[in-house]
């Protein structure tokens, strides 16, 4: 997993609970690294989970909202850090379906070894699309608030709703209306 | 202080934890950036193999657009030449050096120069990228040559930057070839399919090209492709043999190629028969000979139709001209365009004197001109026609022609007449003479008939009178001996008056002079005193008579009494002559006659058992003085008029007769009448039956006669009769007597001297103060002539007799007149049928022939149990066709004995199915109720057989 995803969790505990919260958490999650992050390097993914869980015990909050607000945090970041994704895209639904098509395959160019979900779309009609995330990593909340905030970020005014999950959370079924 | 304490241990983590993710950073950037060199070491490199390929592939182009057949260089954009290939210096002629940096135009030929630098300019202008123009160019040395270009502007970021040029010479050689090649490629394949033979040499006589047709006809057997480049100079040699004249061939071949001139449609005769034509068609290329076209057609086909065209003509014209046709032929201003050797006979000018003068102003009466004009324009319409007229022949002579006229077309175009002539004059003065010849037999008979009508007219009187006096002999007592002469003078003068009354009718038959008038007339009465005067004839013969008339008959109908009469008597006496025993039928039946119509027919069947007619001979039985055999005349004597006579009456009448006859077995004659009804209803009482004598014992009779025998004659018979009467000698006398008496009946002669018969009837008629102006008057004629009958009748008589007549004669025809007197025929009592069945039908029916009816009775219980059952099986099949055609059948049979409803039940059920192909319900139960009262009818026509059995036992018994 891509250092950013790590270093912005960490800056996001430190700026919303402190940085006691974030010690704690830190230690209580036993990094191998000790929380020493930086955006350009690979981590596993299985500390990022203990990050997760630690922290929803300190601040005592579902992991699912947890998830979710950090998807709504990161897709600002990106948004900031990434513009050109953004150029030619008029609103979420386009962005949502060039994901798979255009931003993932621009990434897997800059870190080859990059593990990627996979976003199957397809506009049902004019202001409804279907969303299915697919990844062994099974965060369908964190994708939930990625895409929440997407809508926002075009002003578009939707609904996103969760209409399935299969594999334990391995796949899960979004509908999007606006 | 623990805060603190902790506090410093947190920041301490946090510094320990920037200080790890910075080193770690500073690795992974190392990393990148050696993996950044090496990246970038690995573009170089290839970068240069890329730069070397390129060098080497811009080398390639360069020496390929050198060595190009095209014409290929560079400009720079105003037109510079900035590169020319090797093959522009090798056209132009100009070195590289020598053309690079000249302007392009310089190297248009000055005619083109201002067109094509427009041309371009306008390219240029409109940013047009590629184009394609002809010019010629001019070389070093000062030649030019066509070439054709295409230029492409090269832009970058819209300005241009550079011109290429290729272009092509046209005038190279092998574009020429290339088109030679494919005219060549055309010419030969359409030479190939061609149906002529078609041989091309070249200016050495080899061969260029040849076809199949010419291998053919020549009998050569190589494919034509490989004749080609072979020498002909001996070829004429070696085919010669394939000619008729064969060394004719040869030396004709020679002298047509010595001479070099284009010769056409020689015809040429092969041994195997068949015709070529040839045509030979020397080539020159700028009066350069190069060599010769032989070309040969078929045309033994033509040749053969134009060779039988010619035979046919010959044989039509010769035909013709044989049958003494004249055959001329105009064109279409009537002018004449040939004339034909019989023609010029026939109308006596020479073919030089008649071609080209006008037919219509030689030939033509002006009574014909008409005739002429209407035959022309159906010419010109292309009918022909057949028509006669008169010819004037030279000298002024006149014939007359039939002419058969036939429009000449060629294509549309009318081209004139071929007129065949026939001369008729000969005919036709044959047929003048004939119609004169005709005119005068004609005349002649005419006086011939008028002879033999005056004669006859004058014979009868004395017969007449030796007949009447032998008929008084007869009732004076005679000895046997006596009685025989009587008997031969009667006979013999029987047979004279009929031949000459025979001879009197047919020649006023013939004459037309016989006009058929319509009277009320009582047919039953008329048929039963013709039969009856046959009956007292032939006693002695055992000759049974049946008179059998249908009921349908009405009482009276309107037609002549006098011709029925005739012909009933002629018919009958025929048959009474001719049968020596068995019996002799009068039928009559009516036919078609609807309900409420006024026209009917009539027809009458006589039929005896008598010696009857050969089959050859029933054709002519009705022709004139026609008697079956000399034989029949020998033994039967007559005049052969009889049935003549009867023809022309039923013809005459708008009738028909007919005869069904075999020898031996009797003969049938059927005579079917129209008539039509008189316009009262029936049921008048007519008297149907002759007076008996003694009826006449109170009445007084005026005989008004010149003739003294007739005098003797009638006061016998009246005597005879117990009739009061008185005798006058002519009109003048009776006029007399008329007013002192009053008298039931008058005799009137009609010749009489002082005043005759008409002008005395005329008087006693208008006499209104005389007590006998509505008295009954007969007529006594001594013709059968219908004229004087009918004159007698307009007159004002009541009725006629023809004299001689016999005392039958009398009594019949006073039985017609209004006397009081009726007289049963039937003698020993009357039968009347049982009123369970319609007795006063049968009664009519019968008319007291008991045997018939008895007959009739018996057949009818004979057959209709298994009739009945029939009706019951077809009924049951509902099998209406059938029956239908049973109930017509059997209609009759219930007629016959008086089951006169049922009959007209079963003639319902025929009708119903003859017009709708069904049976009404209301009919079949009817008829099922009918089947059932079977029995009923069975036991009342046994009572009423048996009653018919008594009867006619009892008529025998006295």
């Amino acid at each position: 997993m891509k250092g950013i995803v790590f270093t912005e969790l960490l800056e996001m505990v430190e700026d919303k609970y402190g940085d006691q919260v974030l010690d704690h958490v830190i230690t209580k999650s036993d990094l191998p690294n000790q929380g020493g992050y930086t955006a350009v390097g690979t981590y596993d993914h299985d500390e990022l989970v203990r990050i997760i869980a630690a922290l929803a015990e300190e601040i005592d909050e579902e992991i699912p909202v947890i998830l979710k607000v950090y998807g709504r945090h990161i897709f600002k970041v990106f948004a900031l850090h990434y513009p050109h994704f953004f150029a030619d895209v008029v609103d979420s639904f386009s962005f949502l379906e060039s994901i798979e098509s255009h931003i993932h395959v621009e990434v897997k160019k800059l870190y080859p070894e990059a593990e990627l979900p996979t976003f199957e779309s397809s506009r049902t009609s004019e202001d409804e699309l279907k969303l299915t995330y697919i990844s062994t990593r099974k965060m369908g909340d964190f994708a939930f608030g990625l895409i929440e905030e997407c809508l926002d970020h075009f002003g578009d005014k939707g609904k996103v709703e969760i209409m399935s999950r299969e594999e334990q959370g391995a796949k899960v079924h979004f509908k999007i209306t606006r | 202080m623990n805060t603190t304490h902790e506090e410093i241990a947190l920041l301490k983590r946090k510094i320990e934890r920037e200080r790890k993710a910075r080193k770690e950073a500073e690795l992974l950037l190392e990393q990148k950036s050696l993996e950044l060199y090496a990246a970038n070491e690995r573009l170089r490199e290839r970068a240069r193999l890329k730069e070397a390929i390129l060098e080497k592939t811009e080398r390639k182009f360069e020496s390929i657009i050198d060595n190009a057949q095209d014409l290929i260089y560079r400009m720079d954009r105003n037109g510079f030449i900035t590169y020319a290939n090797k093959m522009c210096q090798k056209k132009m002629l100009y070195s590289a050096s020598e053309s690079i940096g000249k302007l392009f135009t310089d190297f248009i030929h000055p005619d083109f120069k201002e067109v094509i630098t427009r041309f371009y300019a306008i390219q240029r202008k409109d940013k047009i990228e590629t184009t394609y123009q002809e010019f010629p160019a001019v070389t070093k040395d000062g030649g030019s040559i066509w070439i054709g270009q295409n230029v492409q502007f090269i832009y970058e970021d819209g300005e241009l930057i550079e011109i290429i040029a290729i272009a092509r010479d046209l005038s190279e050689q092998r574009t020429v070839q290339s088109q030679l090649y494919s005219t060549t490629l055309r010419l030969s394949t359409l030479i190939k399919a061609t149906h002529s033979g078609i041989l091309v040499e070249d200016e050495h006589r080899d061969i260029i090209l040849v076809n199949q047709r010419f291998c053919d006809f020549f009998e050569i057997p190589v494919p034509p492709d490989q004749l080609v480049g072979i020498n002909c100079a001996t070829s004429a040699e070696d085919s010669k043999h394939l000619f008729s004249e064969p060394e004719h061939f040869v030396t004709s071949i020679n002298e047509i190629l010595a001479r070099r001139v284009p010769v056409v449609d020689q015809e040429l005769t092969m041994t195997n028969g068949r015709v070529l034509e040839r045509d030979y068609i020397p080539l020159f290329d700028n009066k350069l000979y190069k060599g010769h076209v032989w070309q040969y057609r078929d045309i033994t086909a033509r040749k053969e139709s134009d060779q039988l065209l010619r035979i046919n003509e010959e044989k039509y014209r010769s035909i013709i001209e044989n049958m003494e046709l004249g055959l001329m032929e105009v064109d279409a201003n009537g002018i004449i365009v040939k004339a034909y050797d019989r023609f010029c006979t026939m109308v006596g000018y020479t073919q030089e004197e008649l071609i080209g003068r006008s037919a219509e102003e030689v030939f033509l009466p002006e009574e014909y001109k008409e005739v002429m004009r209407r035959q022309d324009a159906d010419r010109e319409r292309g009918q022909g026609g057949v028509y006669e007229i008169e010819m004037i022949c030279k000298g002024g002579r006149r014939i007359s022609v039939l002419i058969s006229g036939a429009p000449v077309f060629e294509g549309s175009q009318f081209k004139g007449t071929l007129g065949v002539h026939y001369d008729i004059t000969d005919r036709k003065n044959l047929e003048r003479d004939l119609m004169e010849a005709k005119k005068i037999a004609d005349q002649a008979r005419e006086m011939e008939k008028q002879f033999l009508a005056n004669m006859s007219h004058e014979i009868r009187n004395p017969i007449n009178a030796v007949i009447g006096v032998t008929n008084l002999l007869y009732d004076t007592p005679l000895d046997a001996e006596q009685l025989e002469y009587v008997k031969t003078i009667k006979y013999s003068s029987d047979v004279l008056l009929q031949l000459i009354s025979g001879v009197l009718d047919i020649s006023k038959i013939e004459s037309g002079k016989l006009e058929i008038t319509s009277q009320p007339v009582d047919i039953r009465a008329l048929v039963k005193a013709i039969v009856q005067t046959y009956e007292f004839h032939a006693a002695d013969r055992p000759i049974k008579f049946i008179v059998d008339i249908d009921k349908k008959v009405p009482q009276l109908i309107l037609g002549d009494k006098v011709v029925l009469n005739q012909i009933l008597l002629n018919l009958l006496g025929n048959a009474v002559k001719f049968t020596e025993r068995g019996q002799i039928s009068v039928a009559v039946r009516l036919l078609k006659a609807k309900p409420d119509d006024h026209e009917a027919k009539l027809r009458i069947d006589i039929r005896d058992t008598g010696i009857g007619i050969k089959k050859d001979k029933l054709k002519t039985i009705f022709e004139s003085f026609k008697q079956e055999s000399a034989e029949t005349q020998l033994k039967y004597g007559g005049t052969g008029l009889g049935l003549s006579i009867v023809k022309s009456l039923v013809d005459a009448y708008g009738g028909l007769v007919a005869v069904v006859s075999e020898p031996g077995k009797g003969a049938c004659f059927s005579v079917t009448l129209p008539f039509s009804l008189p316009e009262y209803k029936e049921g008048v009482d007519v008297p149907s039956a002759t007076l008996d004598h003694a009826e006449l014992t109170h009445k007084r009779v005026l005989v008004v006669e010149d003739n003294t025998v007739n005098q003797v004659y009638l006061a016998g018979l009246l005597k005879k009769w117990g009739v009061m009467f008185e005798i006058a000698n002519h009109g003048v006398e009776a006029l007399e007597l008329i007013r002192l008496h009053r008298y039931d009946l008058v005799l009137m002669d009609i010749r009489m001297p002082e005043m005759d018969g008409y002008e005395t009837t005329i008087r006693i008629r208008s006499d209104h103060h005389n007590p006998n102006a509505n008295v009954p008057i007969i007529a006594l004629t001594a013709s059968a002539l219908v004229d004087e009958k009918d004159k007698a009748l307009a007159v004002g008589m009541n009725h006629h007799l023809t004299k001689p007549f016999t005392p039958e004669d009398l009594l019949g025809v006073l039985a017609t007149l209004d006397f009081e007197t009726h007289i049963e025929n039937t003698p020993g009592g009357v039968f009347h049928f049982s009123e369970a069945l319609n007795g006063p039908y049968l009664d009519e029916l019968y008319d007291q022939d008991l045997e018939r009816a008895q007959i009739m009775f018996r057949i009818f219980l004979k057959n209709i149990e298994k009739e009945s059952a029939e009706l019951t099986e077809r009924l049951v099949a509902r099998d209406w066709k059938a029956l239908s055609a049973l109930a017509h059948k059997l209609k009759p049979n219930f007629g016959m004995v008086g089951l006169e409803s049922e009959m007209q039940l079963l003639a319902d059920i025929e009708e119903d199915y003859v017009t709708r192909m069904e049976i009404k319900p209301e009919l079949i139960s009817k008829l099922e109720r009918m089947l059932q009262s079977i029995p009923k009818f069975v036991d009342l026509l046994q009572h009423e057989q048996r009653r018919l059995e008594e009867a006619l036992l009892s008529a025998e018994k006295p």
